[in-house]
């Protein structure tokens, strides 16, 4: 089973992003914070890393950057779901190297394609 | 013993009543300050122990009811919307499981209800979106609101208009024009926006009508709002290009018309040009430049050596060099060749050369002639690296 690391704020979406990807067949743990999510990094290996960019005490940039550095995970795939959708945050995204970016609102259709495409798994119906 | 406490507090008071009137005024005055002290501590600290005890009322049921609200959405969503392991949409099978929560009973589960509709509803797009509004109207949760709108708390009224607005709840034009009568600002201001997103008969004449001055920020609002507005239902804002509205309305207009490609509002902004201010006018032909009409070079070039408002000039040359016709290339070359103030000749330049190639202006006639400085110019215009404003 694939281990999916969500990294969200906002409670209600965590646990839709969560729910959807359980349902789906994923293994999944959360954070809610960036520091919480490094601290599950060091704990677990991953297979996706979807993140928001403007968390608390770490922002999704530092994230990846950790995870880049991380030689263990830096191929590991990233995903950005954020409502900042201007050019420069959108380019600087995938110029740190995430694999896919998300702009809010979005579908959880579109979140769970996008997924299955980065894995490369079939999500059959 | 009721009888005897009472007694003993009827003698006591009467004591004291009797030693207040014997007391010089100042120590009248100082008792009845110090009584008046003491009752508004009292007062002030009854209300912070209420407001605390209400707010840990309210935790204490939040942290109850918000999952159970928040997994029941999910649920409901999870199983209604186009996922590939999900049939097709159909929410009713799914309304009464909200029965056993009895929201339309308890406020405080009807607001965490409202609030997690609210909240998943920004975040997500889609279907997920209408079934949430679905579930909203079904529920009957716009009812809150709707009575909120009369509250004679601020408060109250803008969270329900926010509310409305998330949610795509459209009120009676009649209602959302008593919404715009409202005299507090920051009522008005909500309003405002929800106004422009939702009457069914847009219109900028209820500011006309109002009179009010727009502040950069109010500008800035108004145009991120009426900007989001679907292509069907936008006017033609040259009706508003008008000697008769007020100036800060025409530029807000102008800016909205270039947005929205009106390309027509050009020569509406053109002719204005000889009645409105400096101020108006820099605005003015910044938007006939962005919306490249060729029709208004003619009056532009004739426009420019009667201008005495450098920032004017500059508007023209940056807008001959956006409009594209033919007269306005040999008119930018000679005004780069024969301007004396240097941002001029840089802005001329920048609309006269930044599109042509090198080599080509390389073999312009008068290339040899420039001085130093004309041809440094050049150089830089064509340097990527460099912004020139």
């Amino acid at each position: 089973m694939k281990k999916i690391l969500i990294i969200e704020d906002n409670e209600l979406l965590l646990k839709m992003i969560e729910f959807i990807l359980k349902k789906n067949g994923f293994e999944t743990t959360v954070a809610k914070t960036g520091k919480e999510a490094i601290n599950a990094l060091h704990e677990t290996p991953f297979d996706l890393i979807i993140t928001d960019l403007m968390l608390p005490y770490a922002n999704g940039f530092e994230i990846i950057e950790h995870i880049k550095q991380n030689k263990a995970q830096n191929q590991v795939p990233v995903i950005i779901i954020s409502a900042v959708v201007n050019e420069e945050t959108v380019m600087a995204g995938f110029d740190s190297g995430v694999d896919d970016y998300i702009k809010k609102p979005f579908t959880p259709g579109e979140l769970l394609s996008r997924v299955t495409r980065l894995l490369k798994v079939n999500v059959t119906a | 013993m009721v009888c005897f406490v009472s007694n003993i507090r009827g003698s006591e008071l009467m004591q004291a009543m009797g030693l207040y009137e014997r007391s010089p005024f100042f120590i009248q005055l100082a008792i009845v300050f110090v009584f008046l002290l003491v009752l508004s501590l009292i007062i002030i600290y009854t209300v912070l122990f209420n407001r605390k005890f209400t707010d840990y009322l309210s935790d204490i049921r939040e942290a109850r009811w918000k999952p159970i609200t928040q997994d029941l959405l999910i649920e409901i969503i999870s199983e209604t919307q186009d996922l590939p392991r999900n049939k097709a949409f159909d929410v009713d099978r799914h309304l009464h499981k909200f029965e056993p929560f009895r929201f339309s009973e308890h406020n405080h589960r009807r607001r965490i209800l409202i609030n997690s509709i609210v909240d998943l509803r920004e975040q997500l797009s889609g279907n997920t979106k209408k079934i949430l509004l679905y579930i909203y109207l079904k529920l009957n949760l716009q009812k809150d609101a709707i009575r909120d709108l009369d509250s004679l708390f601020p408060r109250r009224v803008i969270r329900a208009i926010t509310e409305l607005n998330k949610m795509g709840y459209v009120l009676e034009d009649e209602q959302m024009q008593q919404l715009l009568t409202r005299k507090n600002k920051y009522i008005y201001h909500v309003a405002r926006t929800y106004y422009f997103l939702y009457h069914s008969n847009f219109s900028i004449d209820v500011l006309v009508e109002r009179g009010e001055k727009l502040s950069a920020w109010d500008e800035m609002e108004l145009f991120s709002t009426i900007s989001q507005l679907s292509e069907d239902s936008v006017p033609q804002f040259a009706q508003w290009i008008t000697p008769q509205t007020p100036e800060d309305l025409v530029a807000l207009s102008a800016r909205l018309a270039v947005h929205f490609l009106q390309f027509d509002a050009a020569c509406q902004m053109h002719q204005l040009l000889d009645t409105c201010s400096d101020w108006l006018k820099i605005r003015l032909i910044n938007a006939i430049g962005k919306l490249m009409q060729a029709e208004c070079e003619k009056g532009l070039i004739a426009r420019y050596p009667n201008e005495e408002n450098p920032e004017i000039k500059k508007e023209i040359l940056k807008a001959l060099g956006r409009t594209g016709g033919d007269l306005s290339p040999d008119f930018l070359v000679r005004a780069f060749l024969d301007e004396t103030d240097f941002n001029l000749k840089k802005h001329a330049a920048l609309s006269a050369f930044k599109s042509m190639p090198m080599a080509e202006i390389r073999e312009l006639p008068f290339f040899d002639r420039l001085s130093t400085d004309e041809t440094a110019l050049i150089q830089y215009i064509k340097n990527p690296l460099i912004n020139f404003n």
